[in-house]
């Protein structure tokens, strides 16, 4: 039963997301072969103004259009959890023979498989616009500057290291995500006939809970200060890969925290209208 | 098209009335297999179990009966269904004759009408 | 045989003493027809999504067949809601592939046979169909189950009188012996005749149950009439 939900969960949101995801990626490739091809080469003059204007011009909209394409894509799979299980839908819903655990685990399954799949088209889109062959040139030519800018040198972590824990972070960033969605939705709807209002104040009052209880455990065990007022051996890239870290287990803890409680509520207090 | 229900009496006598009216007035003949009760009961629009009900009181009075397979059957009883078709006459007659003394007539009043009634239409 | 529905002093309690089942106790047999009727806020749709679990009882309890609301009582309730619960982006076909892979008890044959017999185009998208035409696809699809006990909640609400007696036609044909059917109404008089049996709800609490040629007998009336008189404002 659990394939069929997932299965019908996909069909629901793969219309809408792959009609924005198409978008992005032509998006991206026209501002590469319009601008960034032409720009990013050899012999460009990077004191013209004009130059710097529309290069920031263009790069301002492309972030906000990469935002906006993450935004609608968790807008999307939070509508489609929203419709099924709280709406009118829910009658159907709920009446199917399937356990409240298996409706929760394949919204959660098919949310994150088009979170991440929106992760790496951000990626990818990036890549488009910014790796013209010159820029990746640039960057193999001053590899051992710009590692150097970063901080790698001196630093005991490996570059490897970094980018292991960047796509991990990101994968559990994405569940987070989702589950904290659909933790506030479903928190919302128990607030009577103001359940869409009452998913965004669980939104904002859960994210808010955490990121304080986080600053509060950050700030105790010193870490935050170790910024703040950094010695001599500091090392830059171990402490951001630190509090990546540190991000993740946070994020984890959130999932374990929001996940069953929403499940409990979804099996004991559907409060369909 | 649904059968004509009064409100007010139980469903099931009635649909026994209309049964044994279609059997007099030739809808059905002697021996003849009844229809489904499923059948009977979508088309008068009832309950197929009052359906079910009706049927098979009227096959303790024995105007139907059933073979153990192929379903529900007339009697072919020719006394019986005179019979029938004698008992209705006289439930028209009692109705009739009770009407007419409500309305102060006498019955030798009511046979007279009777016959002018008759004259008339010949 | 265990009772296919049974109430054991079954409450839940909204804010006030609309909607509320108090006390209910109630046992309904295999194969029958029974309406359930009542007033507006006397508790039909309360008591309705008690059974389908989509409410969790204050206290007491129901059982289906002998078990409380679960994924076992789902595969043999067949519910019709008074709303319309498909996702109108589907089309007709698409909700009964839907139905296909969810309940194994489903039959597709029976339910193209009476799209069929309505002209409803299989490939119309939901969204696109009259309101009174997606109430119908929907009671295909739930008069297309096989299952023990089907629960319709006001199926002729919102129809014309011809919608309705095809309505009343289809639940009578793919009715079969073993199942039992509770039709929740304040249309009495219009399903009267296709009833077993009544129960009246008033305030939470069943107040009659009958069958309808009881209620003729005893009381020389219809069940419209008395039900009229019962719930006189």
């Amino acid at each position: 039963m659990l394939g069929k939900l997932i299965k019908y969960d996909l069909k629901a949101i793969n219309r809408y997301l792959i009609i924005i995801h198409a978008f992005l990626i032509i998006a991206s490739v026209l501002l590469r072969v319009f601008l960034t091809g032409r720009v990013f080469t050899e012999g460009v003059d990077f004191n013209n103004e004009k130059t710097i204007l529309v290069l920031v011009l263009f790069f301002t909209a492309f972030v906000l259009l990469i935002s906006a394409i993450a935004f609608a894509t968790q807008l999307i799979i939070a509508v489609r959890f929203y419709k099924n299980l709280f709406s009118d839908e829910g009658y159907l819903t709920h009446t199917l023979p399937v356990t409240p655990g298996e409706h929760l685990l394949s919204k959660t399954i098919s949310g994150c498989i088009w979170g991440i799949i929106n992760m790496v088209f951000f990626h990818i889109s990036v890549l488009i616009v910014a790796a013209t062959p010159y820029t990746i040139g640039l960057l193999f030519h001053n590899k051992s500057r710009v590692l150097d800018e970063l901080g790698f040198t001196g630093s005991n972590v490996s570059v490897k290291e970094v980018i292991f824990f960047y796509v991990l972070a990101c994968l559990v960033g994405v569940v987070t995500n989702i589950v904290l969605f659909y933790a506030s939705i479903t928190i919302g709807q128990l607030v009577h006939s103001h359940k869409v209002l009452g998913a965004i104040a669980a939104y904002f009052v859960i994210s808010t809970a955490f990121s304080l209880i986080a600053l509060i455990v950050m700030a105790l065990t010193g870490f935050l200060g170790a910024s703040i007022h950094p010695s001599d051996s500091f090392d830059f890239v171990r402490y951001m890969l630190d509090s990546l870290k540190m991000n993740g287990i946070f994020a984890l803890i959130q999932i374990a925290v929001l996940y069953p409680v929403t499940y409990c509520i979804i099996k004991k207090k559907v409060n369909l209208d | 098209m649904p059968w004509d229900l009064d409100n007010d009496r139980p469903i099931y006598l009635q649909l026994m009335e209309r049964i044994r009216q279609d059997i007099v007035s030739g809808v059905y003949k002697p021996g003849d297999k009844l229809p489904s009760v499923r059948e009977l009961a979508l088309d008068a629009a009832v309950n197929p179990n009052t359906m079910q009900k009706a049927l098979s009181e009227l096959e303790r009075d024995g105007l139907v009966y059933s073979k153990r397979t192929s379903g529900r059957y007339i009697t072919e009883d020719e006394t019986m269904l005179k019979q029938l078709k004698d008992e209705l006459a006289l439930t028209h007659i009692r109705q009739f004759f009770d009407q007419m003394k409500q309305l102060g007539f006498e019955e030798k009043e009511i046979l007279s009408m009777i016959q002018e009634a008759l004259k008339e239409e010949t | 045989m265990t009772p296919i529905l049974e109430c054991k002093g079954l409450s839940q309690r909204y804010n006030s003493t609309f909607n509320t089942i108090d006390n209910l106790n109630l046992t309904l047999e295999r194969g029958q027809i029974v309406g359930l009727l009542g007033p507006n806020g006397s508790g039909k749709t309360t008591l309705i999504k008690l059974i389908n679990g989509l409410l969790a009882p204050a206290s007491g309890n129901v059982l289906i067949d002998g078990r409380l609301p679960g994924i076992e009582t789902k595969k043999i309730i067949s519910y019709l809601p008074e709303r319309t619960y498909l996702d109108s982006s589907m089309k007709v076909a698409d909700a009964l592939a839907y139905f296909t892979d969810f309940y194994a008890d489903f039959r597709p044959d029976r339910a193209h046979r009476m799209l069929n017999d309505l002209g409803i185009d299989i490939n119309a998208r939901l969204k696109t169909l009259s309101k009174g035409t997606k109430e119908k696809v929907q009671l295909i699809l739930v008069m297309s189950r096989d299952a023990l006990l089907y629960i319709l909640d006001e199926p002729i609400g919102g129809v014309d009188p011809a919608a309705r007696d095809y309505i009343l036609r289809t639940i009578l044909m793919n009715y079969n012996e073993n199942a039992t059917i509770l039709l929740s109404t304040h249309l009495i008089q219009d399903i009267e005749n296709v009833l077993d049996r009544v129960i009246f709800l008033q305030r939470g609490r069943a107040v009659l149950n009958a069958t309808v040629d009881e209620i003729r007998m005893e009381q020389r009336k219809s069940v419209d009439i008395l039900f009229r008189e019962v719930f006189r404002c």
